[in-house]
């Protein structure tokens, strides 16, 4: 199989999960450059690339939007945050998991384990450009930054 | 009645592959969970276990150390180990193959994989009752 480049290979891992996961497709895709601030409540995930380059991925969940992704997912009502944290920390493991194998097919990848991260305040967004991914009325918003 | 260990340090990601396990079907399963390698093989060496699937991302003891580990042990080496991991790519596969996993699944899990998976587990079991 052929290497994607970048943005494809995020595309594909999107609509792939989207549709194994949610049974949806992808309806829309825009990249936009992030001016607001972290806060809120939104939660924001951030995956290691380890192997065979370093860069993070910043995976961005509107509080609004989480809580229905990860009850979509599991096919039950959530009942706790730490349910919630840790459905958001596979769905964000998944597609990094997904974006590293379609980028790269002919050698092994490594990844960390996803970072769950919280803002009561206001935090600056630490990158500058994001993908937001919508799907089912919901929203996934992804940035990846060499490191 | 069939017993299932499923190893994954995320909850969401061991009660996705049980739902699937049993909408292929296999609704009698006794399911077992370790969240790391380190407390899977401390349930093998406890009960008997007629299959594993296993994450390969997680703290303290990873999948591929626990395939090792289940590989290179007398007692534990006929047991069928299924990876299960986002991480899966043609040359993740063709290692986890070469060191003895009975099958390397992508996450999110395809249904229809999971069951062909069950399928050929099931046919090996009863194929070795009979010998």
């Amino acid at each position: 199989m052929k290497n994607l480049n970048l943005l494809n290979a995020l595309d594909k891992a999107m609509a792939e999960t989207a549709e194994q996961l949610f049974f949806q497709e992808l309806s829309e895709m825009h990249k936009e450059n992030v001016n607001d601030v972290f806060g809120n409540g939104d939660f924001l995930v951030e995956v290691n690339i380890v192997e065979p380059f370093k860069a993070r991925f910043y995976f961005l969940y509107e509080q609004k939007f989480a809580e229905q992704m990860v009850t979509e997912m599991l096919g039950e009502v959530i009942d706790s945050h730490k349910q919630l944290i840790d459905g958001l920390k596979e769905l964000s493991n998944t597609i990094a998991g997904k974006f590293m194998a379609n980028y790269i097919q002919d050698q092994q990848f490594r990844i960390g384990l996803p970072n769950f991260k919280s803002s009561s305040g206001k935090t600056k967004l630490p990158f500058e450009q994001i993908y937001n991914y919508y799907f089912d009325e919901t929203k996934i918003g992804v940035a990846l930054q060499p490191e | 009645m069939f017993k299932i260990l499923i190893v994954d340090d995320s909850a969401t990601a061991r009660k996705l592959i049980k739902k699937s396990i049993e909408i292929c079907g296999l609704t009698d399963g006794q399911f077992l969970e370790a969240s790391n390698g380190n407390q899977a093989l401390e349930i093998l060496h406890q009960q008997m276990v007629d299959l594993v699937f296993t994450d390969l991302n997680m703290p303290e003891m990873d999948g591929t150390s626990l395939l090792k580990r289940i590989k290179a042990s007398p007692k534990l080496n006929h047991l069928p180990v299924v990876v299960i991991t986002s991480l899966k790519n043609q040359a993740a596969e063709k290692l986890l193959i070469a060191e003895h996993a009975f099958a390397v699944l992508a996450k999110p899990l395809k249904l229809p994989e999971v069951h062909q998976v069950l399928q050929q587990v099931m046919k090996s079991a009863w194929q070795e009752e009979l010998l």
